[in-house]
């Protein structure tokens, strides 16, 4: 049987798997930018002092 | 300072040569597929575990310098032989083969040099540093005592031992400061085995050096290899039986298999969980890549389990003759079946629950905790990507496994090495979740995902090339850059020490504690042998001999001495010249002013030392 590719199941949907990726990078990415970088006790204290001067 | 900087160097150098020896043999061995690549990383680590069980077994009799000194040379000796005899044609690495990519090459390298130079300072901290309390413990207590025995006040030292007795040997050759700088080289080797890895997963070098690299600065990764931690050793050993179990064939394949699993077991009791993963992945990977039956499949395993079993053996054989169980200290579930010495069950049952509830310690210190139901068992690629310090793995393993990792499953529909890589991944995510969810016992698994993130990333890349490739670069810098920030500022104080004295030794002043009578206790030529009564200090910084009565998990050292009553009565009897008492916060001040039998010569705030008359 020849083996069948996820994404050219149906042409009309090819669009979407690449976007599912993208998507899902870019989630993961951001996600990151909010909980680790702007959520960082650095960030709230630099945060915090821009805010008081 | 440089004194203490090249017998560190030195004793690397030996210890890397003699690891090389050790390992000669296997370079012929492994299975035929092997690149020089892959005979270079697993017959060098192969090496250093077997000088570690070899010295183990010698320190039995005799660990002193001169033992040790003799067993390293032969295993040198080794070395130049095979240097000399196969040269350049067996052992050197072909530049072309290996292909160097400049970008990850100056990522590792930054991480490899900061290791050097932080490592050259003397390790410091109180008790709440494991490397502190026994990884550093009980190398130094068996260089004094001349013989390898667990130190009776801390029962984990009593913990399989590889990567200790190696500790033991660095410090005789090149002092307390070796044991630091070595890690330069257990991380190199941890290195080479995922480069191994990467490139058998169907990378090219280029891909393997992006991996090695993302594991490079996973914060969560790097601290279990420093500064005495055994877990990125102990990490190494179970990859490297996984590159071999995985492709394994002839009865020599699984003998270097077990010996790799033994190798595992030696170091960490966690090796004793990895082992039935280990097994099961490499059973259903030859069956399933038809290099034989599963009834074949079962024999050869039955022979990886002999060997295995046959290398650890030595240090559970010892503890239970001498401690009288295997496992020491036992799981509560072995104490009704053998006779456990120094511990009760109170005390074991202090030990397991501090074992099995990290995750209830995390939720009083941090007031964050994931518990074992299965909504967090399912949250959890999103919490150790986002909230690793929950398991302290601060800093984290980056973001690369979470937005990459996932992809790398669909292109191992069609390569088993790759479906068998991440089958071993999750069982062992699932152990560690149900068993102990400390971070560091997990970075087998992270060099895994890293390796399966650069295959995702290739895989987006082909399938989703619009925007993916800049998002995916994305995501790597920030999973480099972040672990970069994270190791350099951690270790920016140890580089300072390394090379300013008076830094040095303010560290010191700040970070151990009660450093004033240690410093008075070291200095006093007439300290024989002192008798710590607080036992949550740690005796790592005693250079002299020492007795504790109870120890931090209320071992019992002195079975026939219940109370303080009796043991000062005892003290001529057990040969003790001074005490020490503290105030440390955990316990009061322990004996009475004027106290019989006992001079205050020295006092501090919270600190007393009394001279026995």
């Amino acid at each position: 049987m020849k083996p069948t590719k996820l994404y050219s199941l149906n042409p009309r949907a090819a669009w979407l798997w690449p976007l599912l990726i993208e998507l899902w990078i870019g989630v993961v990415l951001v996600l990151f930018l909010i909980i680790r970088v702007l959520g960082s006790n650095m960030a709230r204290h630099a945060l915090r002092a821009l805010l008081s001067y | 300072m440089l004194t203490n900087a090249l017998g560190a160097i030195l004793a690397t150098l030996v210890i890397a040569a003699a690891a090389f020896g050790m390992g000669g043999w296997m370079w012929r061995r492994l299975p035929s597929t092997f690149s020089r690549l892959d005979r270079l990383a697993c017959a060098w680590l192969g090496g250093l575990g077997l000088l570690g069980t070899l010295l183990f077994l010698i320190g039995q009799f005799a660990f002193t310098r001169t033992a040790i000194f003799l067993t390293l040379g032969a295993a040198v000796a080794l070395a130049i032989g095979l240097f000399v005899r196969q040269g350049k044609k067996t052992f050197a690495l072909s530049v072309r083969e290996v292909k160097i990519a400049a970008l990850p090459a100056i990522v590792i390298a930054a991480v490899l040099i900061v290791t050097a130079l932080g490592g050259l300072s003397e390790v410091v901290g109180g008790g709440e540093n494991d490397a502190i309390v026994y990884h550093l413990l009980g190398p130094k207590v068996w260089l004094r005592n001349g013989i390898v025995r667990p130190v009776p006040d801390d029962c984990q030292t009593a913990f399989p031992v590889t990567a200790e007795i190696l500790y033991g040997s660095l410090m005789a050759i090149g002092g307390k400061c070796a044991p630091g700088f070595y890690a330069t080289l257990t991380l190199t080797m941890f290195f080479l085995v995922i480069g191994s890895l990467a490139v058998r997963a169907g990378l090219d070098y280029r891909g393997a050096w992006w991996a090695v690299a993302l594991v490079a600065t996973m914060p969560a990764a790097y601290f279990g290899g420093i500064s005495g931690f055994v877990d990125v050793l102990y990490a190494s050993f179970v990859l490297a039986a996984a590159r071999i179990g995985f492709e394994a064939q002839s009865n020599w394949d699984y003998i270097t298999f077990g010996l790799f699993c033994g190798l595992a077991m030696g170091t960490k009791y966690t090796g004793l969980v990895a082992l039935a993963p280990l097994l099961l992945c490499s059973v259903l990977q030859m069956v399933n890549s038809k290099r034989g039956n599963s009834l074949l499949a079962m024999k050869r395993a039955g022979v990886a389990v002999a060997v295995a079993s046959a290398v650890a053996a030595p240090l559970y054989i010892r503890n239970w003759i001498l401690l009288g169980c295997p496992i020491y200290p036992p799981p509560l579930v072995l104490f009704p079946f053998f006779h456990v010495k120094y511990m009760g069950r109170e005390a074991l049952a202090g030990f397991q629950a501090n074992v099995l509830n990290h995750v209830l310690w995390n939720a009083l210190i941090h007031a964050s905790s994931l518990g074992r139901a299965v909504e967090a068992y399912l949250l959890l690629p999103f919490n150790l990507t986002y909230h690793t310090a929950n398991f302290n793995g601060a800093g984290g393993i980056g973001l690369a496994p979470l937005a990459l990792g996932p992809f790398a499953l669909i292109p191992a529909r069609r390569n088993g090495f790759i479906r068998a890589l991440a089958l071993l991944a999750f069982l062992l995510t699932t152990l560690w979740f149900v068993t102990d969810q400390e971070s560091r016992y997990l970075i087998p698994v992270y060099a895994m995902v890293a390796i399966l993130a650069v295959i995702g990333w290739r895989y987006a890349g082909s399938v989703a090339p619009r925007f993916s490739p800049p998002l995916a670069a994305a995501v790597i810098a920030c999973s480099l850059l972040y672990g970069l920030f994270m190791i350099g500022s951690s270790r920016l104080g140890d580089i300072h020490a390394s090379f300013s004295n008076s830094f040095a030794q303010q560290r010191r002043q700040e970070h151990i504690p009660f450093f004033d009578s240690f410093e008075s206790l070291n200095r006093d030529a007439s300290v024989r042998s002192v008798l710590i009564l607080d036992p949550s200090v740690p005796p790592y910084y005693c250079n002299k001999s020492y007795l504790k009565q109870f120890g931090t998990w209320g071992e019992r050292t002195i079975p026939d001495a219940s109370d303080l009553d009796h043991l000062l009565a005892r003290l001529s009897d057990l040969r003790v010249s001074h005490v020490l008492d503290v105030n440390s916060g955990y316990f009061p001040f322990q004996l009475a002013d004027h106290t019989r039998g006992l001079t205050l010569v020295f006092e501090r705030p919270n600190q007393r030392i009394y001279r026995v008359d």
